[in-house]
């Protein structure tokens, strides 16, 4: 955290960038829901954004910083540091790596409750059910980070397939266009994907009353897809420190 | 001029050595473009299934826009962008030093020394060319004289974009760092895929104005399909860009005055 207050004015310059993006972003859903003849919501889409915009950057999915920092770190030796010591890795630099980026999880606070005091949650039970599913959130998040840190233990440039994953995850997490929006058919489907959980899904059963029936199926498909990839991930890991090398290593 | 000429040339081909030299390690960025592509093409298509028009332009208008939008993002962000990003570091590790000893313009050589023509057009060429077929040619209502003033706004809006991301990276000579007031750039090109008249009146004369960054692309579109007159705004477009290039002018020269070199 010390490190980041050495530049004040950068966290000013942080804010204002959040500030923006925040403004650009209700301006572009006026401006949309002004074209639609009943169908869209303005209130709702705007709290709809402010809360799903809080969740990707409290899970650090938003670009995927910290798998970024990782690969940065791996690619110029600095890693070599961490391995030396006797600490869990992982924990060690990811909270180190939320340290250096208190600033957009106390933006996203912000962002948050904005967003519910625009439109409240539907109850007491889905502000558990959120966080819930924003913990799970985490985990995938965190498994695909560590993805793009594994994969710079065996590709030279992995900036290309950052972006990538990336821009599905925009498309399919509802971060760029609610989910609601999508023709139902396209909708069912990508539900079954784990993207809808990096920003969808939590601001969904937040903010709406949900059959129980599809509780339960969205529940199952976001444990699913965050445990397994996370214990896959970890098996990666495992066998990607072994393809490292550093000098003196 | 021919001096400059001949340096502008030389950091193309510098820039062309440095970016072929490691050419199939970027393949990456080629797959990035392509789900950039699909991505906006999904976004498009979802939106218009739940709108008539937005801000009174069609889905084929839409698709125009982005055609322009991504233009914009690979000529300023793909070629000239880079020089100013690094910038911050030259001040904050002393090798601005190096730059200001040469015999030429100091502005004029940090603004221009690295220009990736190869790697704009291997990113930028595949989505471009997709939504150029995409786009019902004979739908729009373009005609050449629109047109040709459209390309003038459009030169004079890169021109501000330019000096807009010079600005956001001088505080670098005072504060050290200036990575997140250049990232206030990155939030503002928000604006390129929203059409001009998608704005309330008071924010269009703002963006047009005070913070320009609507002359690039919602202008330049809004000519080009006959929504604005084309006389005026590029009359407009010119003097800004001029107004702007004198004031990085004068920034350039107070920021260098607090520049405290890697040897002094």
């Amino acid at each position: 955290m010390s490190k980041v207050l050495v530049y004040p004015w950068e966290i000013g310059a942080f804010f204002t960038r959040r500030i923006i993006s925040a403004i650009f972003l209700i301006i572009f859903w006026f401006a949309v829901a002004n074209g639609s003849s009943n169908t869209l919501n303005f209130k709702h889409l705007v709290a709809y954004f402010l809360v799903s915009g809080a969740v990707q950057n409290i899970i650090f999915s938003n670009g995927w910083p910290f798998g970024k920092k990782m690969y940065r770190m791996i690619k110029n030796g600095e890693f070599s540091n961490y391995l030396i010591k006797p600490i869990s890795i992982i924990p060690f630099l990811f909270f180190g790596f939320l340290g250096e980026n208190w600033m957009a999880v106390a933006f996203s606070v912000v962002s948050f409750s904005i967003g519910i005091i625009i439109l409240p949650p539907a109850g007491i039970f889905n502000i558990l059910l959120f966080l819930i599913f924003l913990f799970l959130a985490l985990i995938f998040s965190l498994s695909i980070n560590l993805f793009l840190a594994c994969a710079s233990f065996h590709i030279v440039e992995i900036s290309g397939i950052k972006n990538s994953i990336d821009h599905v995850r925009e498309v399919l997490s509802g971060s760029l266009i609610p989910l609601t929006l999508f023709p139902i058919f396209i909708r069912q489907i990508v539900m079954f994907s784990p993207f809808p959980l990096l920003a969808f899904t939590p601001t969904y059963v937040l903010q709406n009353s949900i059959p129980l029936q599809e509780l339960f199926q969205i529940l199952a498909v976001s444990l699913f897809w965050s445990f397994g990839l996370f214990a896959l991930m970890m098996l990666f890991w495992k066998k990607s420190l072994k393809h490292y090398e550093g000098v003196g290593i | 001029m021919k001096h400059k000429i001949q340096i502008i040339l030389a950091n193309i081909k510098n820039t062309f050595q440095h970016e072929t030299a490691y050419f199939t390690e970027s393949w990456s960025n080629i797959l990035s473009t392509v789900f950039y592509t699909i991505t906006l093409l999904i976004f498009i298509n979802i939106l218009y299934t739940n709108i008539d028009t937005f801000a009174g332009y069609s889905k084929n208008e839409m698709f125009f826009i982005v055609f322009i939008g991504q233009l914009t993002f690979y000529i300023g962000w793909g070629i000239f962008a880079g020089n100013i990003e690094i910038l911050s570091d030259d001040i904050y590790n002393g090798t601005l030093d190096f730059i200001l000893l040469k015999p030429v313009s100091s502005i004029f050589f940090v603004s221009l020394r690295k220009l990736p023509i190869v790697s704009a057009i291997r990113d930028g060429l595949p989505n471009i060319l997709t939504i150029v077929i995409l786009i019902n040619w004979s739908a729009l209502s373009l005609n050449t004289i629109n047109i040709i003033w459209g390309i003038i706004i459009f030169i004079m809006g890169q021109i501000i974009w330019h000096c807009i991301r010079f600005i956001l990276i001088l505080p670098s000579f005072w504060l050290g760092s200036a990575k997140q007031f250049w990232g206030v750039s990155y939030e503002l090109q928000d604006t390129h895929n929203v059409p001009f008249e998608g704005y309330v009146r008071g924010l269009r004369i703002f963006f047009s104005t005070v913070l320009p960054i609507l002359i690039v692309n919602a202008m330049s579109v809004s000519v080009m399909l006959n929504r604005s007159s084309g006389m005026i705004m590029t009359v407009w477009a010119t003097l800004v860009a001029i107004v702007f290039l004198i004031i990085i002018n004068w920034l350039w020269k107070i920021s260098l005055r607090n520049y405290t070199s890697a040897t002094s």
